[in-house]
């Protein structure tokens, strides 16, 4: 069982130029002081540093006061400073663990401290983890909120869906921490087999249309004596088909670019012959204005244009001279490749000849076909069966997690776990002079709705009964509880005392309690801290000595969050 | 007016002098204008600062040796020979005279009367000389072939250099002079036999164009390498030039008209080179890019497809009928090459031009785009000078 202690708080206001320290008692603290002395600011201070912030108003507490939280997680030590939202984790020997402006960065990183893994839902259905409200929410009787009939002890809850259910279930043991963990672990396992399952269904698919397309009525048995040969032929044969049908791709065009170098050099000359009559005639007659007795076309007689027209016929010429030589080229080309293609032809007929040879009823490639196909469903079962073996332990694996997760969430272990709670509510109304009540229907969650002077006790008994439950051997962890002020209105005088008692004796031995109260009591509490200056819950003549104290911590959260890019409030004040 | 001018203008007007050109088949004017092409680019390398070429007006050529101002005439009788060598018969029409050493024991030959002489060659050349009394003249009787007449000197005249008339023999220089001083008119300039040459030249009458162009050529790539390939159509050119000039046209009268119906300077032929300077020899650069693609990747088919494509465009030039096709992908190669350059290596930009014409012209065969983005480039990027 995890064991979560408060043990001090240092409260700091510069501009008031006060300060407090007080530390707790690890079981009975009493805060004693009148309305306004600062028990509930100094109660919510703790709270708010941790980084849960209680609903109610603080009268005349100073905005930018700092505050410093000493407390224990399974009895190691670490401190926790606050302004605003920024926050600076630190351990026992005051060293910076880590700083946050940010109010969903330090819930986070809160979580992972206490190991508190509880997994809620928030507004959009998204899986997310508790923060230090649901971590307190149980443990502590806020004068603000706590003692009506509805869970409104921390501010902002609502931004979960139904958030008291899940935590009552993980402090009770209903849900506990390893529920969660072993939830995830089944998540994680889930996903890996739904892709795997996935996979088999689309090889199953495809061997399936496969085994429609190619039926395996051919011969299934391969005579031993022909296995290598066929294995050899086929293997050569297949090579030679793609061989010839590269070969032809490359004949076909081959032959394309061969005619057209034919037809260029054919139509070239019929240009350059049209070009020469036309040059004889230019270099014979007399001409103003040239025109063309081919084509009737005027040609200006400037230098410039003739030689033009020369310089295109010469260049033209010299292609033809250029072009009739790759045509020589290609037609070599052509021809060898022609040739390979015939050699290839002729092995390509000698050998399906051999194949085609039927010995007996059985041909040859009947069976290569077969075999084909056969070998293709081999392919598709070795496939499966490796699928298989990546399914099969996932299956296991989550099998064993769904029945561990089942053992804890038995009914048998409910009912254990409700039959505490029951009876303990029983036991604490009776101890608080209430009436009994009738608690066979009772669940965790049925926070009592009475008015008058009994609603006070009810809600305590109810809350003892809560804390009774978690401390159960299904309990996971041991919190302080934090109660502040029982003397709520309609609570008459004489049930008060016996309201105090009850906190100071019949809670459980081993349970930290921080009760808070106006008026001194004979009880016995371990330790009591005295408030009695109203609207000065801080002291001057403390100052100095807590900031010398305080300041390391200050400087070194600071110097953390101004190094980053952002250290501005930019969360919801927690 | 220049009255050196006026003066060819006047002889050009005298039926004695013009040459009427009816005499020459196809072939003798090819050999006529290809010489002609031959001596320009002769006297263009010997530093003539000018000269002005008249065909068929005075003679078959006449040379000035000033377009504006000209001091000096040439005049040429361009004649080519099918078979054997030119006589002292078909030259001057006139009988062979004996040597006077052998007088004595040949028996008397028949006289051809002396006025023949007009009719021939040399006739010609000398009524034409006799006409220009300002400009400083003189006269060659050019052919393939050469003559068979003995020299003074005892050399030969078909085998040697040009030679002056008045290196033969003195019995054949006197009856020449007896009989040209028959047909010369008496106000005639002084006959100077030693002003009147005979060459022999190397021009092949069956393929005077190929001779040409080799001079042409060797003419180039002296002074401008990158454009010696192109002779051939400079050649072709030229000739399409000369060839209309005094053919079958009317005599000027006047000096411009002399100049534009049969003359030819060195300002026009300079003109011409000028010319040549301005167009890349595509034929070579394309020659040269396809082998450096192929270093670069290409294989043989590809390079050959491009080839063929480049064909059919030229093709599609030369019958003047370019596909509208043609039109817009060149002016598509233009507007991409004007924004992209190209590197030590062809392929990079070549490729990422033709991918670019692709997505222009989904529908043209790649080969086609590759041959028309290739002549573009040249057209664009080939360093001139």
């Amino acid at each position: 069982m995890k064991n979560f202690r408060f043990k001090s708080i240092w409260l700091l206001s510069e501009s008031e130029q006060r300060a407090r320290s007080e530390s707790f008692s690890p079981k009975k603290t009493l805060l004693v002081g009148m309305n306004h002395t600062g028990k509930s600011s100094l109660i919510k201070s703790l709270f708010t540093a941790l980084g849960a912030f209680p609903t109610g108003e603080l009268d005349r507490w100073s905005k930018d006061a700092t505050v410093l939280v000493e407390f224990s997680v399974d009895g190691v030590t670490h401190y926790v400073v606050q302004q605003h939202n920024h926050r600076g984790l630190f351990d026992a020997g005051g060293n910076l663990d880590f700083a946050s402006a940010n109010a969903t960065d330090w819930g986070r990183r809160f979580s992972d401290l206490v190991g508190f893994n509880l997994v809620l839902t928030d507004q959009q259905l998204k899986s997310v983890t508790g923060d230090a409200r649901t971590f307190f929410l149980p443990f502590y009787v806020n004068q603000d909120g706590s003692w009506l009939a509805n869970w409104s002890t921390f501010a902002n809850l609502k931004q979960y869906r139904n958030p008291v259910d899940s935590v009552i279930e993980y402090f009770t043991g209903v849900k506990p921490p390893i529920y969660y963990e072993l939830n995830s672990q089944k998540l994680v396992r889930q996903k890996e087999l739904a892709e795997l399952r996935g996979e088999e269904k689309v090889i199953k698919n495809i061997k399936d249309r496969f085994g429609n397309t190619v039926q395996l009525n051919g011969p299934k048995t391969i005579p031993d004596v022909f296995d290598q040969d066929i294995a050899r032929l086929t293997e050569e044969i297949t090579a030679l088909n793609v061989e010839q049908e590269q070969l032809r791709n490359t004949l076909v065009r081959e032959k394309e670019t061969a005619e057209s170098l034919n037809l260029q050099v054919k139509m070239a000359e019929q240009a350059l012959a049209h070009y020469d009559s036309d040059a004889a005639f230019l270099q014979t007659e007399p001409h103003e204005v040239l025109v063309c007795p081919v084509c009737h076309a005027e040609h200006d007689k400037t230098f410039m244009d003739i030689l033009r027209y020369a310089e295109d016929a010469r260049i033209l010429r010299n292609l033809v001279v250029q072009l009739k030589d790759d045509s020589r080229k290609a037609n070599d080309v052509l021809q060898k490749s022609k040739v390979r293609l015939r050699a290839l032809d002729d092995r390509y007929s000698r050998i399906s000849a051999i194949l085609e040879t039927r010995r007996g009823d059985l041909r040859l490639d009947d069976v290569v076909r077969a075999m084909g196909a056969e070998s293709a469903f081999a392919a598709f079962d070795a496939e499966l069966v490796e699928l298989e073996a990546k399914i099969d332990p996932l299956v296991i694996a989550i099998d064993s997690l769904t029945a561990r997760l089942g053992d804890l969430t038995s009914t048998k272990r409910s009912r254990d776990i409700l039959s505490i709670f029951r009876t303990s509510y029983a036991a604490a109304l009776q101890s608080l002079n209430m009436p009994p009540v009738e608690t066979k229907g009772m669940k965790l969650t049925s926070r009592p709705k009475l008015s008058g002077s009994g609603g006070p006790r009810s809600i305590l008994a109810y809350y003892a009964a809560l804390w009774h439950t978690s401390l159960s051997e299904y309990g996971s962890f041991s919190m302080p509880v934090v109660i502040d002020s029982p003397q709520q209105q309609g609570q008459d005088a004489e049930n008060l005392p016996v309201m105090i008692e009850y906190i100071s004796k019949n809670l459980p031995e081993n349970m930290q309690v921080i009760l808070a109260v106006e008026a001194p009591t004979t009880c016995n509490f371990d330790k009591v801290i005295k408030f009695d200056e109203a609207y000065h819950l801080l002291k001057a003549d403390q100052y100095s000595l807590i900031y010398e104290f305080m300041r390391p911590f200050t400087d070194s959260m600071y110097e953390a969050l101004v190094g980053r890019e952002d250290p501005g409030e930019d969360g919801p004040a927690s | 007016m220049s009255t050196a001018l006026d003066e060819v203008v006047l002889a050009l007007a005298d039926p004695d002098t013009s040459e009427s050109g009816g005499a020459h088949n196809q072939k003798g004017i090819e050999f006529q204008k290809n010489w002609a092409i031959v001596k320009m680019f002769s006297l263009k390398e010997n530093g003539n600062i000018d000269f002005l070429f008249l065909f068929e007006a005075v003679q078959d050529v006449a040379i000035l040796n000033s377009s504006t101002v000209p001091t000096r005439i040439e005049i040429f009788q361009v004649k080519k020979k099918d078979r054997l060598e030119w006589t002292w018969a078909s030259l001057t029409n006139l009988h062979s005279p004996d040597a006077p050493s052998k007088k004595a024991k040949s028996k008397v030959k028949k006289a051809k009367p002396l006025d023949g002489v007009a009719d021939s060659p040399l006739g010609k050349l000398f009524a034409s000389l006799a006409s220009f009394k300002t400009l400083e003249s003189s006269g060659s009787f050019i052919s393939n072939a050469g003559c068979n007449l003995v020299l003074a000197s005892g050399g030969n005249v078909a085998t040697s250099l040009p030679v002056a008339l008045s290196e033969l023999p003195s019995h054949f220089t006197d009856l020449l002079r007896a009989a040209l001083d028959t047909v010369l008119k008496p106000s005639s300039a002084k006959l100077e036999l030693s002003k009147v040459m005979l060459e022999k030249v190397d021009i092949p009458v069956d393929d005077a164009q190929t001779y040409t162009i080799g001079i042409v050529h060797k003419y180039l790539d002296k002074v401008s390498p990158l454009h010696a390939g192109q002779a051939r159509s400079f050649v072709e050119s030229l000739l399409a030039k000369l060839g209309p000039l005094g053919a079958k046209t009317a005599k000027a009268t006047t000096i411009d008209e002399m100049r534009s119906r049969h003359g030819y300077s060195l300002g026009q032929l300079n003109a011409a080179l000028g010319n040549l300077q301005q167009i890349p020899d595509i034929e070579f650069h394309l020659k040269q890019w396809l082998e450096q693609l192929a270093k670069e990747g290409l294989v043989f088919w590809e390079v050959s497809q491009i080839r063929v494509a480049a064909t059919a465009i030229f093709s599609r030039k030369l019958f003047g009928a370019p596909l509208p096709d043609d039109v817009e992908i060149s002016i598509c190669c233009d507007a991409w090459l004007g924004v992209n350059n190209i590197g030590t290596n062809l392929m990079p930009v070549f490729d990422s031009g033709v991918a670019h014409l692709r997505a222009k012209f989904p529908s043209a065969k790649k080969a086609e785009l590759q041959a028309h983005f290739l002549l573009k480039a040249i057209e664009q990027c080939v360093d001139l000078s």
